[in-house]
């Protein structure tokens, strides 16, 4: 089921409405795990079995290593939860693309290896993250582990976040469940907003721009130079308003029924440097490969070689989160390579105090370059191949004869871009803000709502981030 | 609580003043369809119809659906076809009819004015059956040019057609359709025109999309599904080609060749438009996969005394020369759907030099 079905809205009314009518919060529980098994079991019922089967793991293995004080216990059953979950995420996720690469290497020595017929559960990449963050706390003896299993599972399974993030952590979300939750018209209506936003974003930008980007980028060689930079700078703006306006609905969605999930998106596009772009784009993500892979490879605890290295290496394993393909591991190396040599700049230019400063034009020249390398990133990003990917950006920088493609919506949505994002970074954004004291926010709102329905594009654009 | 949903209440009927305000520069006029008891066939009703979802155009429509200015005085070429000869997609001034006379006027010829009879849906069967309709109102008429914008439009057993099938089925025969195909009530052509008169047509866009299952509309409301999947999948077939079955295309040909040198003793002219060139898996593709049922078409045609323009060369031609391609628009995708201005603009050159060059049949 998506956000932007009317399945959802049917669905979504009976959970709040019941919600909103029933007072006790261990019934609301209920009916709130009850119907994020709904939820995910609405677009394959066979692999709710994964879903529980993670559950019961990690809720036990939490148990088992916080009573357990001997290291080597601890070990194993930190062990079984990585184990499990990152089994099933490579075996559904990346066994196919393992074994085409492997039958690549071995073809040339007449050994035929086929792949598997595998469908990926949706939601799988982001639920595992999640109940490994879990385990991984406990271990860490940074959290307590949760003794109600139906908490545990709907911490698991809620479905706000279910599919597509963001990637929510234990100890922000379990202590929202102890308690219960208010449910006042403030909540609703700063959450029916961020739904629209993140509705608008999604329906009435992300999905029209994909008709044109998908084009472009399946045809490569035909389009001239300008309308490639066209195309790559519109799937910029696709797969953020995607991926952001997804995220704005599960947040929204889940204020509105009492739970407070953080934000996944702060205007990356305004960072001048590709630390900040990491601080501001998908930030539960970024945060999570921080804390459970880059710090625990070393982090930069172990000099500034070392610390380049496990840069580049999260990045590369966060590239391959993202898919099974090789365009996203490339993606994640740009990333990681351009992370380790801003690291070793900023060294170059800390003053004495250790501090790091740059002047208004340097961090325009900062912002020009990090929008260079992460629109090029995309194109690697978005591609259906390496190969693809070269020949795009030959026709971005060398070979630029081809057919101009000038769609007026898609100027129009990267002008449209380009003014929000200067009222964020010039500090306007309070006298647009459209706040409850407001008497003309509901309207604007609605109206939002109303375009992105009148003009919803025909044909299923599914969400970007489903198929991580 | 009353106070917030008075709030609710106004800001929702607020909004949609609004949103009807932003949004109906950018909709489509809605397209009516009335009975025309003059040439028994459902027409669009007169009046002044925008487009803006695929190219954007203006199009004025007179009586009985004629599109340009007939002009009693001179000789009429009549463009017959579907929505390619609607052309609601691009301006009057750009489409076939008005390049036609544009560019005929410039020659030293005996004065010639073209005017358009297009419907989107049509068949070649329907122009059988609507030719001597028309000829009956229209005594002048010269010329008749029958543009086919898809070459299932002279095949049996399509789906396309509104007032007569051409079958095959036990033996090849044009059957008129009773009732009409996609009859529509009245009650619904008047709300239509209504809608169109008070520029509500975002009312007709939701209602369209929530209810009505239209082949590129999904009637979200008709369709909802709330049982746990997965859904199995039905694989659809290319449509196009499963519907060509097995054809004799020069019996084809012939038949229709036959058929219209009996409804009508003006000159028959065919005009083919290719769906090439055409960007496909990476490439500009310049051959269509049917180029040899086309020629073969062509000249069964031309033995049977039916004219017939193949617009695949000038196509090309235009293409290498310019860079654009003659279908499609900047608002959808280039190269695939209607013609453009410039195919517009070659269909004309095309038939005024088919003309040129065969002058005594015409003249």
């Amino acid at each position: 089921m998506l956000f932007n079905q009317i399945e959802f809205v049917v669905f979504f009314t009976i959970v709040f409405g019941l919600i909103f009518v029933v007072s006790n919060n261990r019934w609301r529980k209920y009916i709130l795990l009850l119907s994020s098994y709904y939820f995910y079991g609405y677009w394959d019922w066979r692999f709710l079995g994964l879903i529980l089967g993670s559950t019961l793991v990690d809720y036990f293995v939490g148990l088992r290593i916080y009573k357990t004080e001997k290291r080597q216990y601890r070990n194993l059953f930190l062990s079984i939860s990585l184990v499990f979950n990152l089994g099933m995420l490579f075996f559904f996720k990346y066994c196919n693309f393992f074994i085409d690469s492997l039958s690549a290497v071995l073809s040339p020595l007449g050994l035929n290896v086929s792949s598997l017929n595998i469908i990926l559960p949706v939601g799988i990449s982001f639920y595992t993250f999640q109940t490994l963050s879990y385990t991984i706390d406990i271990y860490r003896r940074r959290i307590k582990p949760c003794h109600h299993f139906f908490d545990f599972g709907l911490f698991v399974s809620f479905f706000p976040q279910l599919v597509a993030g963001p990637i929510v952590r234990a100890s922000e979300f379990l202590p929202q469940l102890e308690t219960k939750r208010t449910l006042n018209y403030t909540r609703f209506f700063y959450g029916f907003r961020q739904f629209v936003y993140g509705f608008f974003k999604k329906v009435f930008i992300a999905d029209r721009l994909a008709l044109f980007v998908d084009h472009v980028f399946d045809n490569p060689s035909v389009f001239d130079g300008l309308t490639m930079w066209i195309a790559v700078i519109a799937y910029s703006i696709q797969i953020y308003c995607d991926f952001s306006g997804y995220s704005d609905m599960a947040i929204g969605s889940a204020r509105i029924l009492g739970y407070d999930l953080n934000r996944n998106f702060n205007f990356p596009y305004i960072a001048n440097n590709i630390e900040d772009f990491w601080r501001r784009w998908h930030i539960s993500l970024s945060s999570w490969l921080r804390d459970y892979l880059y710090i625990p490879l070393g982090g930069n605890r172990k000099g500034p070689k070392w610390t380049y290295v496990n840069l580049i290496l999260t990045m590369l394993l966060g590239g391959l989160w993202h898919g099974a393909s090789w365009t996203f591991v490339f993606w994640g190396g740009i990333h990681g390579v351009t992370l380790a040599i801003f690291k070793y700049y900023k060294g170059l230019l800390r003053d004495r105090k250790g501090e790091y400063a740059l002047s208004a034009q340097r961090k325009l020249y900062g912002w020009i370059l990090t929008m260079v390398i992460v629109t090029i990133g995309w194109v690697f990003f978005r591609s259906k191949s390496v190969e693809l990917a070269f020949e795009m950006l030959e026709h971005m920088f060398v070979n630029l004869s081809g057919i101009s493609w000038f769609s007026p919506f898609v100027i129009s949505v990267i002008l449209l871009m380009i003014l929000r994002h200067l009222i964020v970074v010039m500090g306007f954004t309070q006298h647009f803000d459209l706040t409850i004291e407001k008497r003309h926010s509901l309207i604007l709102i609605l109206t939002l709502l109303w375009i992105s329905i009148i003009f919803y594009p025909k044909g299923f654009q599914p969400f970007t981030y489903f198929q991580f | 609580m009353i106070n917030k949903i008075k709030h609710w209440i106004a800001c929702f009927f607020c909004s949609i003043l609004l949103a009807w305000l932003i949004t109906f520069y950018f909709l489509d006029s809605i397209v009516p369809w009335v009975w025309d008891d003059q040439v028994r066939s459902y027409v669009n009703p007169p009046g002044t119809y925008v487009w803006k979802s695929e190219g954007w155009g203006a199009t004025t429509v007179g009586h009985h659906g004629v599109i340009g200015k007939y002009r009693l005085d001179v000789k009429q070429l009549v463009f017959w076809g579907d929505s390619f000869v609607e052309a609601l997609h691009v301006d009057d001034r750009d489409k076939m009819f008005s390049q036609f006379n544009l560019q005929w006027s410039k020659l030293d010829q005996p004065s010639l004015n073209s005017i358009s009879v297009g419907r989107s849906g049509k068949a070649v069967a329907d122009y059988y059956f609507n030719i001597p309709e028309y000829e009956r109102l229209y005594p002048n008429v010269a010329v008749h040019v029958i543009v086919i914008g898809n070459f299932n439009d002279l095949l049996p057993n399509q789906d396309s057609g509104h007032d007569c099938q051409f079958v095959s089925d036990p033996t090849m025969r044009f059957v008129p359709v009773e009732p009409p195909k996609q009859k529509v009530s009245k009650l619904t052509t008047r709300i239509k025109l209504l809608l169109n008169r008070l520029n509500l047509q975002v009312a007709w866009v939701l209602y369209r999309d929530l209810f009505i299952d239209y082949k590129s509309h999904s009637a979200v409301l008709k369709n909802l599904r709330f049982n746990l999947g997965p859904v199995e999948k039905e694989i659809e077939s290319d449509a196009s080609e499963s519907k060509l079955g097995k054809n004799n295309y020069k019996e084809i040909a012939r038949f229709h060749a036959a058929h219209f040198n009996k409804v009508t003793d003006k000159p028959v002219i065919f005009v083919y438009c290719p769906t090439v060139p055409v960007i496909n898996d990476g490439d500009i593709q310049f051959v269509e996969n049917r180029f040899r049922f086309v020629k073969e078409m062509a000249l069964d045609f031309e033995d049977n005394g039916i004219g017939f323009v193949d617009l695949s060369l000038p196509f090309i031609q235009h293409f290498h020369k310019t860079k654009r391609l003659p279908r499609g628009f900047t608002n959808t995708i280039p190269g695939k759907g209607h013609l453009n201005k410039d195919g517009h603009y070659l269909v004309a050159k095309a038939l005024v030099e088919y003309m040129l060059n065969n002058y005594e049949s015409y003249f």
